[in-house]
């Protein structure tokens, strides 16, 4: 190649170099929800106990057992010594969800199962039982669609519990995963209780009720 | 595309502080989607809520002592963020609100995929 030419090629060279393609944009758009979701909001009470109250319904008949701590009514008793109690328990569109990030609505003294961290992990034999997730004072629940997201479903037994206002447990009634059913005895609270016939893991429980 | 758990918690934590406040009242209708707070809130049971976060759910506990909402009958009840904007609100059975009694209201809200 000679100089003339060699010449040449560098200034088609710098004629490709200086006219660049148009600079062209890639935008990727996605979309991502999130939703929120309100559960349960637990109302407790604590106090009242047995003291006597002037007008109260409960604490304000003298000579009748059974103050708010199911206790005689005594004047002068005052404080806070009545305990915790559950008054009510609220769910939104009447839809109990339990995601077990927490453990307020699980029955420590009965559940025999780990739970917590997102999950609850039965073995055989083992139970998930919980508090009073669902009370309304004055309405009673009569039936409910009990629902729960579990690798092994047909390893758990679903049982609902119904309660009367003042705590009266009605007996334990067998649930199918999924399918709304009447209670035999209504009640103004509920409990739920899982036992499981194998190991399972269950991620979250659904129970919408009315 | 996923939405990842580790984002989920952390929006979960996020949504946590805007939370701060929470209050009763004695209004009775059923709670709506168009509420915008409570029918009749009650002055003194505005008070600070306290959070706690785990996975992708938090939890609001308001507490109304036994010097607040006295000789009410309290039938509703709300969260507000911090300027005051509601964020829900629900209505209960009457709970009569006397000196002697403390109230404790845990709320349980969860940040999901959908």
């Amino acid at each position: 190649m000679g100089l003339t030419n060699l010449g040449g090629n560098l200034q088609q060279t710098r004629d490709s170099v200086s006219s660049e393609p148009d600079e062209q944009s890639v935008y990727i758009v996605s979309a991502i929800n999130i939703g929120i979701e309100v559960g349960p909001t637990k109302i407790t009470t604590a106090g009242g106990g047995s003291a006597f109250i002037i007008g109260h319904p409960t604490n304000g008949v003298l000579g009748t057992a059974l103050g708010m701590n199911g206790k005689q009514v005594i004047i002068g008793l005052g404080g806070l010594g009545g305990g915790s109690a559950i008054q009510q328990v609220i769910n939104p569109n009447s839809r109990f969800v339990e995601r077990f990030n927490f453990d307020t609505f699980i029955d420590t003294s009965n559940t025999t199962c780990e739970y917590g961290g997102g999950s609850a992990s039965l073995t055989n034999t083992e139970i998930l039982q919980s508090e009073v997730m669902a009370f309304k004072s004055g309405t009673d629940i009569d039936k409910a669609l009990f629902r729960v997201s579990s690798d092994y479903p047909s390893r758990l037994t679903l049982q609902l519990q119904t309660l009367t206002g003042n705590g009266s447990a009605n007996p334990w009634e067998s649930f199918t995963n999924g399918t709304l059913k009447t209670f035999t005895t209504t009640g103004e609270q509920m409990k739920y209780k899982i036992t499981a016939s194998g190991t399972a893991t269950i991620n979250k429980i659904l129970i919408d009720y009315s | 595309m996923v939405l990842t758990d580790t984002g989920v918690n952390k929006a979960a934590e996020v949504f946590t502080s805007f939370l701060t406040k929470g209050q009763w009242g004695t209004g009775t209708a059923d709670p709506s989607v168009s509420n915008t707070g409570l029918g009749s809130a009650i002055p003194d049971t505005l008070n600070g809520i306290g959070t706690a976060q785990s996975g992708n759910g938090f939890q609001c506990t308001h507490t109304t002592s036994t010097t607040e909402g006295n000789d009410y009958d309290l039938t509703e009840y709300e969260l507000q963020f911090s300027d005051g904007t509601n964020f829900n609100r629900l209505v209960s059975a009457a709970i009569g609100k006397t000196n002697n009694i403390r109230i404790t209201t845990i709320t349980t809200v969860n940040i999901v995929r959908v």
